[in-house]
């Protein structure tokens, strides 16, 4: 489990610190929201979701 | 909103926060959650969160994120990266990372410069939260009275909260089941309070996202921070946040010193990140409705002057509530993290001095008054002048000074005092000159050289000529940077640390000493630990409490005048020394290892030459007789063509039985090759008495031919073992037997303990004593044989652990004993 904690650990950095202002240049995207928060929001649950899978209990 | 009524409510608010404590002192077990754990980890989320977020992202955009996005790094490693701190912290009840410095390094500046250096260094951080209270107050009821008196009434009532709550026993380590209640109640205030006040903006106001696009000007707000030093500033943001959230007093104490449980790590790990995104979730459509329709208003007071915009005065006073819990929670448990720290690394010490122990606790209320005066002093001083996130950061980099010293000394072992020392004193020089003074300056407090610096290449926010970066980033990658270099390099070239000496004592006397010092409960739990144990650990123990309340330099003095240097308390000192030596040794024995293992090959070697001349020559010496034999019988043939046909006829016998001889020495010496370079036994299901059968079968012509008769009394027994070496044993024993005989051989298989006993016993004359020693070498006979067949018959039967041997008595009486072993059991069971 440490290796998969640590494998999540480095796909949240390169999620949270990818290089925002080359990807996202608009403000607004899918549903008239500003993409920039979109992604860092879904970015966030995503990181969130996969943690509850890997440390929830059996 | 009235102000009388609003003291009202917070007053009433305070109360039932104080309720919840007392209700959680009274059921401690109700506090041993993962739920309460991840909840009082949210303590993290201050005022600075609650208000000071919409601001940011009201003027500077998506750069609120990144110090919940750290946190969020740091949590997903929680379980490995906490667990061992937890482990520390419960043998050594820790109550801070000074104790960890001081323990990991031992005694020396460090640890106390740290304790000093955290308290100044977070009064920004506890300005904040006064600010943020007295901001709050006065906007909602509002007052034009001046911020400060509020700000002062706020610090006061406080520090009450934090004496009342925190301070109740002097043991610092001990858990308060109550405090850690009430935060983790504030938490679930905090979150809520933001989440309706967002959903009341949004369901009364409506979706900012399309009047903020039609805004240009508020397009900044929407899009990442532009160019590379923008992208730098999110990054090292994230990074300064996870290592804020890892250090700060306050997290210490919430995570370490209440949660000693690592089962609530890994619930932890997804639960307060997800804590994290809810409360940010709001965040943004309030910023924007703020700058849409409050464009002269603070933006740190959006929370709560949107919901009176939208008509809702009482969702206006739940923000207040949620700001206040942020607040309270933050300033009561970072108070108390400090006041202990302030104690036990710089107060305890002098106390000690001064014969004053006995008054440590008040000594620890006052440090949290003090504390919070500071904390005002500071507000006072610099923070009307500044947005709360800033306020915030300047803290947030100077606890961040820590992690070289910390994380270098719980992961690498070749940090040494020295360089941590020297790494943080240059981090905090260079905090100082870059972030704090000039806060100071910009405030009006500091001449403005300060902001300037004494040369261009020396400017506070910009050293080097660093252009482009803001004061934050630059003054985090600056000292955080040095501080790094130096305790790497430094720890490189200086010699580690000496580790402290152990110490033993008497149970008795020990807690006689926690008694005096620390009270009889701490005593009889002393007692109760040390039960058992030898003098150095009990002394361990002791130490550990007196560590916790007092301080460790304190602990150690202490402990002194009741304990005495443990026997082999220099064993670090040589283990460190022997260490150093430790590869010259392993060397050294790999040499002396290879040596002897060259000598016994070289022995070996000699043997193995000495048996192959032995051979050589045995054989040499049986070749000659027949080969001699039958040249001379050839010789007369060949000369003496006269002789006559009866003559001739027994010429060519002779010269038949010769050659006949030279053939079975030669199989006799091939045996004897094949038995030293043979393959290993192959062992098999094997019947015993029928395999003596067939051996007397077989020999049955020689015993017919020498007028022997054989007789036989054998045992049915079965075994596993290698049925044609047993064969060629038998036949090699009772051939020598038949040669020996003088009227009957008889062959006996019986069992015998764990193995199967085979005889052979013959009538002849038997073995001579001087013989009976080498009747087993190759090439003895006596019997004019070729001397190998009972010298096979040993190495065989030694092959499938057995034995042959001569046994005493008349006659020829040899032994043959083969174990008796069944096949294995069936592993699957059954």
């Amino acid at each position: 489990m440490k290796e998969k904690a640590f494998a999540l650990f480095l796909l949240a950095l390169f999620l949270f610190t990818l290089p925002l202002s080359l990807l996202f240049r608009g403000v607004e995207g899918p549903w008239g929201l500003p993409p920039l928060y979109l992604y860092l929001f879904g970015a966030w649950a995503l990181v969130v979701l996969l943690a509850f899978l890997l440390f929830r209990r059996p | 909103m009235s102000p009388g009524v609003l003291l009202l409510g917070l007053l009433l608010y305070l109360g039932l926060l104080f309720l919840v404590a007392l209700w959680g002192e009274s059921r401690p077990s109700f506090t041993q959650s993962p739920w309460i754990y991840a909840l009082s980890l949210a303590v993290y989320a201050t005022a600075w969160t609650f208000l000071g977020s919409a601001g940011r992202a009201a003027t500077e955009g998506a750069t609120f994120l990144p110090v919940y996005l750290g946190a969020t790094l740091v949590l997903l490693l929680w379980p490995w990266l906490h667990g061992r701190l937890l482990a520390l912290a419960r043998t050594h009840r820790l109550t801070s990372w000074a104790d960890f410095l001081h323990l990991r390094y031992g005694p020396g500046p460090l640890a106390p410069l740290a304790a000093g250096f955290l308290v100044v260094g977070l009064l920004p951080y506890l300005a904040l939260q006064l600010k943020a209270i007295a901001q709050a107050f006065l906007f909602l009821s509002w007052e034009k009275a001046p911020l400060a008196d509020v700000a002062l009434l706020t610090a006061l009532l406080l520090a009450l909260f934090a004496i009342l709550f925190g301070t109740r026993r002097l043991d610092p380590s001990e858990r308060h089941p109550g405090l850690v209640l009430a935060v983790a109640f504030e938490s679930v205030v905090k979150l809520l309070a933001l989440l309706l006040v967002g959903a009341l903006v949004l369901l009364s106001l409506g979706n900012p996202f399309p009047r903020a696009q039609a805004e240009p000007h508020l397009h900044p707000l929407l899009l990442p921070p532009e160019g590379l030093s923008g992208h730098l500033a999110w990054v090292s943001l994230v990074a300064l946040s996870g290592l804020a959230f890892l250090l700060l007093p306050r997290q210490f104490h919430v995570a370490v010193v209440e949660g000693q449980d690592p089962r609530h790590l890994p619930q932890a790990a997804w639960a307060f990140p997800l804590y994290l995104l809810l409360i940010n979730l709001p965040i943004l459509p309030l910023a924007l409705w703020g700058r849409l329709l409050l464009p002269g208003e603070n933006p740190d007071l959006f929370v709560l002057a949107l919901p009176l915009l939208a008509g809702s005065p009482p969702v206006a006073f739940l923000a207040f509530l949620g700001a206040v819990s942020a607040a309270t929670a933050m300033v009561v448990v970072e108070g108390l993290a400090l006041s202990i720290l302030l104690s036990n690394h710089l107060l305890s010490p002098l106390l000690l001095r001064y014969r004053a122990l006995g008054s440590l606790l008040l000594w620890r209320r006052l440090a949290i008054l003090l504390v919070m005066l500071l904390a005002y002093l500071y507000f006072r001083l610099a923070g009307e002048a500044h947005a709360l996130v800033g306020m915030g950061l300047i803290s947030f980099v100077a606890v961040a000074q820590l992690a070289p010293a910390a994380l270098l000394g719980l992961y690498w072992k070749g940090a040494t005092g020295t360089g941590a020392l020297a790494g943080f004193l240059a981090g905090v020089g260079l905090w100082a000159y870059t972030l704090f003074l000039p806060t100071l300056a910009r405030s009006g407090f500091l001449s403005p050289l300060f902001l300037e610096g004494p040369h261009p290449l020396l400017h506070p926010e910009g050293l080097l000529g660093l252009k482009g970066l803001d004061p934050i980033t630059h003054g985090f990658l600056v000292s955080l940077g040095v501080n790094l270099a130096l305790t790497l390099g430094v720890s490189l070239f200086t010699r580690k640390d000496a580790p402290l000496g152990g110490r033993t004592g008497e149970v008795a006397a020990l807690a006689s000493l926690l008694e005096r010092v620390l009270g009889k409960e701490t005593a009889e739990a002393f007692l109760k630990e040390a039960e058992g144990l030898p003098g150095t650990e009990a002394a361990q123990r002791a130490e550990a409490f007196l560590s916790s309340a007092l301080g460790p330099a304190t602990a150690r003095l202490l402990l002194l005048s009741v304990t005495e240097e443990a026997p082999g308390a220099h064993r670090p000192l040589l283990e460190e020394a022997a260490r150093e030596s430790k590869e010259v040794r392993a060397y050294a024995q790999a040499l002396e290892r290879a040596q002897a293992e060259l000598a016994e090959a070289y022995e070996r070697l000699k043997a193995l030459d000495r048996a192959k001349d032995e051979l050589l020559w045995a054989v040499s010496h049986e070749l000659k007789t027949p080969l001699t034999a039958v040249r001379a019988l050839a010789e007369i043939l060949a000369a003496h063509p006269d002789l006559s046909e009866e003559e001739r006829g027994r010429f060519t016998a002779l010269l038949a039985k010769e050659a006949a001889r030279l053939s079975r020495l030669v199989e006799e010496v091939l045996r004897y090759a094949r038995l030293q370079t043979g393959p290993a036994p192959r062992k098999e299901p094997t019947d015993l008495k029928a395999l003596a059968e067939e051996a007397l079968s077989l020999t049955e012509p020689l015993a017919r031919e020498r007028g022997i008769r054989l007789e036989r009394a054998l045992t049915p027994l079965f075994t596993h073992t290698d049925r044609d070496r047993v064969l060629q044993v038998l036949l090699n024993l009772l051939t020598n037997a038949i040669r020996h005989a003088r009227s009957r051989v008889r062959l006996e298989l019986m069992p015998k303990g764990q193995e199967a006993l085979f005889r052979v016993l013959d009538d002849g004359p038997g073995v001579p004593e001087e013989a009976r020693e080498r009747i087993f070498e190759p090439f003895q006979s006596l019997s004019g044989g070729m001397g190998l067949g009972l010298y096979l018959a040993r190495r065989l039967a030694e092959g499938l652990g057995g034995r042959v041997y001569l046994e005493a008595g008349e006659g020829g009486a040899f032994a043959f004993t083969v174990p008796l072993e069944v096949e294995d059991a069936d592993p699957s069971g059954g």
